[in-house]
């Protein structure tokens, strides 16, 4: 078994309200970033796991990120893994 | 043989007092079924998911209590003829856990609700709606600040927009306050106003009783009560 290091992002799909992103987004004008045009919010999860190799680590942390870590139904999100 | 009736509690619920105050008024045999224990086919007739912040909402309302021991066998239990009421963090969960399509997200005010709303009853739903009750308005509390209900067209058609607000309060699509679902012998019924607090005359308010009245009499005729 070896160790390895994922990282999973989580965002709402399109056409989703987020309110935190609206909100700082309008700071963000108020303080005259005028070069910013949009921003996003997003949540991250580091996560370290024990696996055979790196394919299966992955497959492990995907049907996490499927089954808690999003919700499908309004989230979509990305698997990266990171040097350890 | 008394019918059994339970209301689910989780880390963080805090409705489920209320509702045990509500659903004591009838002669049942009442339990409060921690998340920890399994739940079994059988076991309960009637089942609420009562509001409050299970799991304090963290990762998303509803999101961490999906996994509960309670809620493993949840679509079993109530395709073998267990009705189940999500009301408000209830409804969250049963969302995540895939019993009701769609989704909720913040109201369109950005604000918390907590008010007392008009609803209207659309349809008769087995236990809770009975066809003489199609057109009543009730009113009942809200205390919500996710409460903006979507859902696509196509995952509607198995849904029956039950329980709807008669101004559109949150956004929520066709301003619906509540859906219902039914599955093989049983039910579920989601919805974000708080029946079981509105289910004393000394509160002021007891319209929410009629859903609970209806459900004692239905499961009585049908002889498990």
């Amino acid at each position: 078994m070896k160790n390895f290091k994922f990282r999973v992002r989580v965002q709402f799909k399109d056409g989703i309200l987020d309110p935190q992103a609206e909100v700082i987004f309008q700071k963000i004008q108020h303080l005259e970033f005028s070069q910013v045009k949009t921003l996003t919010c997003e949540k991250s999860f580091l996560l370290e796991l024990e696996a055979p190799s790196s394919a299966e680590a992955n497959q492990v942390v995907r049907r996490l990120a499927q089954d808690l870590l999003s919700n499908p139904v309004m989230e979509s999100f990305e698997v990266e893994e990171v040097a350890s | 043989m008394k019918s059994r009736w339970a209301v689910l509690k989780f880390p963080g619920s805090n409705g489920e007092g209320d509702a045990l105050k509500a659903l004591s008024a009838y002669p049942v045999k009442l339990v409060e079924h921690w998340h920890e224990d399994p739940i079994q086919v059988g076991d309960y007739e009637l089942l609420i998911l009562p509001g409050g912040f299970s799991y304090g909402d963290y990762l998303r309302a509803g999101a961490i209590a999906k996994h509960a021991p309670a809620l493993k066998n949840l679509h079993e239990v109530i395709s073998e003829g267990c009705h189940v009421m999500g009301i408000c963090n209830g409804f969250q969960i049963l969302l995540e856990a895939r019993l009701i399509p769609g989704f909720l997200q913040v109201n369109s005010s950005l604000k918390f609700i907590s008010d007392m709303v008009d609803c209207h009853l659309n349809h008769a739903v087995e236990p809770w709606i009975r066809k003489e009750d199609c057109g009543k308005r009730l009113k009942l509390p809200v205390a919500h600040r996710f409460g903006n209900y979507q859902v696509s067209r196509v995952d509607r058609s198995e849904l029956v927009a039950a329980l709807t607000y008669e101004v559109d309060l949150n956004s929520s699509v066709d301003q619906i306050a509540g859906v219902y679902r039914s599955i093989g012998r049983g039910s579920v019924f989601a919805m974000m106003p708080h029946p079981e607090r509105a289910a004393f005359e000394a509160l002021g308010a007891n319209d929410g009783r009629l859903f609970f009245d209806n459900a004692f009499e239905f499961l009585s005729e049908r002889g498990t009560s």
